[in-house]
Formats: structure tokens, sequence, C-alpha cells
């Protein structure tokens, strides 16, 4: 892993410079109290910061959930197989074509256009990897969501959060032999959002790294 | 482009030693770098720190870098932080070791590109997806080589790993299923991890793996 994350450091100084110029956190004291039009504006934003991170929970685990067949088309039934010690048995070309319209739907509705077109690479190549008879998809999500800075400003938001996420599958080796991984991974996203014409908020950027030690 | 031009140029030169009569059966390029060598420290210190050299919480590429560089791949101390120097410097005097260091010795894209950039230096040999499930990394691709990392997630690549031999996987034995080569690795600390690392890694379907091959010429 790099040693620092440069990206990461970048967004922190822009956002240090955003608050530095005053744009947005100006705070104007009135003779009476009374709160003046940045002052709500400020405190605008400061509303929006629950419903940022919660629109990012939602795009994150839509992200990594698809990135598997949908646990009622498939999951459900092939975790239990797997439970019961048994190899999984492989998802249908129909399920994977469901996996895969639903998966870009879901992208669509929580990342910009071209954010989202690079969130499809993971879906589509999952997809693809489904079709291997050696191999079974069994899962994919997010475990818990760890927000360690929130700034608002306007339509724009800028964040950095933990994302603690999992995978489940089934490989064949050459061997014959089959194994059951579940790997689980801290990945820190950088991210950028802003909120759209219909004033839904968005990620129009996401770049993560693995935290240090709970990478691969 | 550049690691083919690199190639290209390397043939000219040979054609050109060869045109003059000065390459001889017993006067070939020296063979300093050895890839057992680099193999031999990594399985060393894969789960542990070498004290002669300091440890970061991110030290993917400083592990690898000894590991080269206790296999003879000479230092390259230009003192500078350019793509032409590599090299990690214990500071004498203090009561404690204080250490310098070039980006590229313990950054992950600089060390990519020292090895491009240096002569001999590394020759890149394609890439993979982190789905791969294959016994062998590319033929080209041997113990003492580099692997670098890109998880997909818009950072680029980000992690390094040494090759370092060929078997089964014994962090997952025992279904024995992870069977090829294997690599040795630190931030993670990995000894024989299966190469493209796809049993630990839940970002497998978006993971591309590049490879590396250092020349023993170095």
């Amino acid at each position: 892993m790099y040693l620092i994350g440069r990206r990461g450091r970048w967004l922190a100084g822009a956002v240090l410079a955003a608050a530095a110029a005053g744009s947005a956190f100006v705070f104007l004291p009135t003779a009476s109290g009374a709160p003046t039009a940045i002052q709500s504006m400020v405190a605008s934003d400061s509303n929006q910061t629950s419903a940022v991170e919660a629109i990012f929970t939602s795009a994150i685990e839509a992200d990594r959930e698809a990135q598997a067949p949908s646990a009622s088309a498939y999951g459900n039934t092939a975790n239990a197989v797997v439970s019961a010690g048994r190899v999984a048995p492989a998802a249908s070309a129909a399920v994977r074509n469901t996996q895969l319209q639903d998966g870009k739907s879901a992208l669509a509705k929580y990342f910009a256009p071209a954010q989202a077109k690079h969130e499809e690479i993971g879906l589509i190549n999952a997809v693809k990897a489904e079709a291997d008879p050696k191999f079974r998809n069994l899962g994919s999500g997010v475990k818990n969501v760890k927000f360690d800075s929130v700034a608002v400003s306007g339509n724009t938001a800028i964040l950095s959060a933990e994302v603690t996420a999992w995978a489940k599958f089934q490989q064949q080796g050459n061997n014959g032999n089959w194994a059951t991984a579940n790997p689980v991974n801290v990945m820190i996203y950088n991210v950028t959002m802003i909120r759209n014409s219909s004033g839904q908020w968005i990620v129009s950027s996401m770049v993560g790294d693995f935290a240090p030690g709970e990478g691969p | 482009m550049l690691p083919n031009r690199k190639l290209h140029h390397r043939r000219l030169s040979l054609i050109a030693l060869l045109a003059a009569g000065c390459l001889t059966a017993s006067a070939g390029p020296a063979s300093a770098y050895s890839g057992t060598g680099a193999a031999n420290y990594a399985n060393t210190w894969a789960t542990g720190d070498n004290l002669a050299y300091p440890s970061f919480s991110s030290d993917c590429t400083n592990f690898v870098s000894q590991s080269v560089h206790a296999g003879g791949y000479p230092l390259r101390k230009n003192k500078g932080s350019g793509a032409d120097s590599w090299w990690m410097d214990e500071v004498p005097g203090g009561r404690s070791p204080a250490w310098i260091w070039s980006n590229s010795w313990v950054n992950v894209v600089d060390y990519y590109d020292f090895l491009v950039a240096d002569n001999p230096g590394g020759i890149p040999d394609g890439d993979a997806p982190g789905s791969s499930t294959n016994y062998y990394t590319p033929n080209a691709i041997v113990t003492g080589d580099a692997l670098f990392y890109d998880w997909g997630q818009g950072e680029g690549m980000s992690h390094a790993t040494i090759q370092v031999g060929i078997g089964t996987d014994p962090n997952l034995y025992p279904n024995q299923v992870w069977y090829g080569n294997y690599i040795d690795e630190h931030t993670s600390n990995r000894y024989h991890a299966f190469w493209s690392l796809k049993p630990y890694n839940a970002f497998w379907s978006t993971t591309t793996i590049y490879f590396m091959h250092i020349s023993a010429s170095n």
C-alpha cells in the first residue's frame, strides 16, 4: 500500500482550503442574535450530514451486493447447500442476467454516470466469473460503515469512510477439491457526493485503498 | 510503450556490442541479482520485521525492496527522489536509529517506475485479473520477481509482493485448492500466499495484478 494516501491528503487539503476561504462556513454574529442567511445555510448543511451518510451507506451496499447474485434468487439456496457441507449449485444464465441488469440499475440510482460506469466493472467481472464451472459466487456485501469525516457545503459533500466489506465464494482446485473462502477487508474511501437536479444525493467520485493490515 | 522501447534499445545495444566484437562467452554481463536470494530473505522475514530496517504500517514496498536488495540488486544512491534513485540509509549519531529513504524504496508506484526506468531494471510482463486461479503467473515471471496490485478502487497500484516459489498456500491448508505460484507479503503479513490473493480479497472482482520481471543482470 502507499505509505501515504496521496489523494486522501489532497482531498483533506481541499476541504481545509474551502473552509479557510470561508465560502460556506463563515459565521457572522448579529446584534440581535438572529440567524443570518449564511448561518441558516450552515445549519441546513449540517442537517444534510445524516442524509449524506445514509445515502452513501446505501450506495456502497448496492455496489457490493451487485457483485453477487441476489440472495432471494440464488444466495439463500446456495448458502444453505454450503452450510450442509456440499458444493453450491451453479448460478444459471437467467440468474446472472438478472444480476447484471438489476446491478446496473442500482448503481445508476446511487452513482453519477461516470462513476457508475467505473463501478460496473466489478459487477461485469463477477458475472463473467460466475460462468466458470469451478466457481460459485455466494455473496458480497458490507458489514459496517464508519464515517471518519463528513463535510457538506451546498450541493457538495466530501466524506471519508471506513467500509468493512465481505465476499463469500467456493472455488474448485485442479485437484478436484472445493474450498470456501470468506474474505473480509476494510477499505478507506474518500468520496465526493453531489445533489442532482432532483435534489437526490449521488456519489460523483470514490477512491479507496485498504486500511493497513486489513487488506488481502 | 516504455517497456517495449527499453527491450528494443537493449537488443540494439547487444547487436552493437556483438558487431564490435566486444562480447564473448566469458565476458557476458554479470548476473548479480539472485531471485532465489531475494526469496530466501522474503521467506525469513515474511511474518516479522528485520530490525536492521525501519518498518511502516503500510510496509509492502519496503519489504519487497529489502528482499530484492538482499538478492543482490544494488542500491541506486543518487540521493534524490526521482525515478533513478532507490535506497534506504541509516543516519548515524542519534540515540536511536533514524532513517532516510528514496520514495521508490517505500511507495508502490514509485518503485514500479524505478524498476521500469532503471537499466537493466525490471521488465513489465503483462497483467491478470484478481479472479485468477491459474497455477502459474506468466512464464517469464520467476522466483524473485515483483507483483503489483491495483484493487480497482480508483487509487491505482497500491500493493506489492514478491514471488517466492510454487506450492500449496499453507495459510489455507488443508483444503489444498490454492496451489500454484505463491508470494510473500507485508502490511497483511503472509508467507507463501497464493499469488492472485483471491481467497483473501473481498475486492477480487475489481483487482488487477501487474507482473514485473527483475533482470538477473542487475
